[in-house]
């Protein structure tokens, strides 16, 4: 699985694919939004840093909110490329001939796909918060905020994945994989903006959760009353469909796909 | 090592073209509270480089001081209760003052007020929109830096093809 896994990566990571995925997550991460004001008076050391992470990454967090079709974007190609490309080009059919499990062999794709992407924004948001004060640029990589943005990351990025493996894998097709991919991504998201699934709602339901809610001042510090309920409630639905469909693209890749 | 120079130096494009085509936000929303006679109400504020106007306006006759405050200071403030401070303003009614930024970042911003009546302040703050010249600086260093190792990388090549 390690070796498969390395093959993989190293086939992601070529030349122009990390540097596109690089340049996209910078243009849409990487600028000045409304940054909001931090009522400092009376606070603690600790909890004026928490702020200060607070409303950094709330930027941030609201810069990936509003990118998501990029997201989907590079997440379609790059799972078009992983999966349908390779059935296309008979690469997949070349490797099922070695003594490779289908397993394996599916997981190390989903799982370097899905890692590419997913380090490439988490390193592009914490260098950004970096960038934009360098005075604070320790306080901001280390703040606890940065758990919020990964979590968002981590559920908008798990979500396209599972809807763009499991496209690609039932259309055998290159074209029909990345084009069906993202118009599904991206007509699913414009359409069902109220739905607890659509990335829309549940990525606006984490931001504020996280970055407007429940906070109060006592004796210069800062409590945070977000509960695990809150967050369970949260990220159950896109948690949950995006299993759902990634255990169904498993099953049918392991036991049923036939590689022609 | 060509390519992180390379990935390095498109980093470096990208934030230097964003910030010369996307909007930049450049006034704070308006903060309004009840100031004590004798009391302090300290906001710490995202400030452009340039020049930054504060508008305010406090009800009766007020009378007060306004300091800009560095992250040191700001802390040390936080600490100790005591001002030590970038500038100092006084401020008297409503008004607007204006003082120039060297350095892009957060600054925490003191309100003082020395008057003898507890009163409402309200203040609002603006920045240039062309006042993006420390982004810019900082991506043609990044961009520069870019450069710079794809350099070593080929030198380094060549090197030990020579060899």
């Amino acid at each position: 699985m390690k070796e498969i896994m390395k093959w993989e990566l190293k086939n992601l990571l070529r030349f122009p694919i990390l540097e596109i995925i690089i340049v996209f997550a910078v243009f849409q991460i990487g600028v000045i939004g409304y940054i909001n004001i931090i009522p400092s008076g009376g606070l603690s050391i600790h909890s004026f840093h928490l702020e200060i992470g607070k409303v950094t990454y709330s930027m941030i967090t609201q810069h990936l909110i509003n990118s998501r079709i990029i997201v989907y974007l590079i997440t379609s190609l790059l799972f078009t490329i992983s999966f349908a490309y390779e059935l296309d080009t008979n690469l997949t059919k070349i490797y099922m001939s070695y003594p490779v499990k289908r397993r394996d062999y599916f997981v190390s794709k989903f799982v370097g796909c899905f890692a590419v992407i997913f380090l490439t924004f988490s390193f592009v948001g914490m260098g950004f918060s970096a960038f934009i004060d360098g005075d604070y640029a320790n306080v901001n990589i280390t703040s606890p905020f940065i758990l919020v943005y990964m979590l968002a990351l981590f559920l908008l990025v798990f979500f396209a994945s599972s809807v763009a493996t499991i496209i690609a894998i039932f259309s055998k097709n290159t074209a029909l994989s990345f084009i069906g991919s993202f118009f599904a991504l991206y007509i699913f998201d414009s359409v069902a903006v109220n739905i607890k699934l659509s990335p829309s709602c549940f990525m606006n339901n984490i931001w504020h959760h996280f970055f407007t809610e429940l906070a109060t001042c006592h004796e210069g510090q800062i409590v945070y009353h977000i509960t695990y309920t809150e967050v369970i409630e949260t990220i159950y639905h896109p948690l949950f469909f995006s299993a759902v469909l990634f255990f169904i693209s498993f099953i049918y890749y392991t036991k049923y796909f036939e590689v022609k | 090592m060509k390519r992180i120079g390379f990935i390095i130096f498109l980093i470096g494009l990208t934030i230097l073209m964003n910030f010369n085509v996307k909007y930049i936000p450049t006034k704070s929303g308006n903060s309004t509270f009840d100031l004590k006679a004798d009391s302090v109400h300290t906001d710490t504020h995202y400030l452009l480089y340039g020049e930054v106007k504060f508008y305010y306006s406090a009800y009766d006759e007020f009378q007060g001081e306004l300091f800009v405050l560095n992250r040191e200071q700001a802390e040390h403030f936080l600490e100790t209760n005591e001002i030590e401070y970038m500038k100092e303003f006084q401020l008297e009614n409503e008004g607007m003052v204006k003082f120039f930024n060297e350095n892009t970042g957060f600054y925490t911003l003191v309100i003082k007020n020395t008057s003898e009546k507890d009163l409402h302040f309200e203040y609002s703050l603006t920045t240039s929109n062309k006042n993006i010249k420390d982004y810019i600086r900082m991506s043609i260093y990044i961009a520069v830096l870019g450069i710079f190792i794809i350099v070593i990388g080929v030198i380094r090549d060549k090197a030990s093809k020579l060899s």
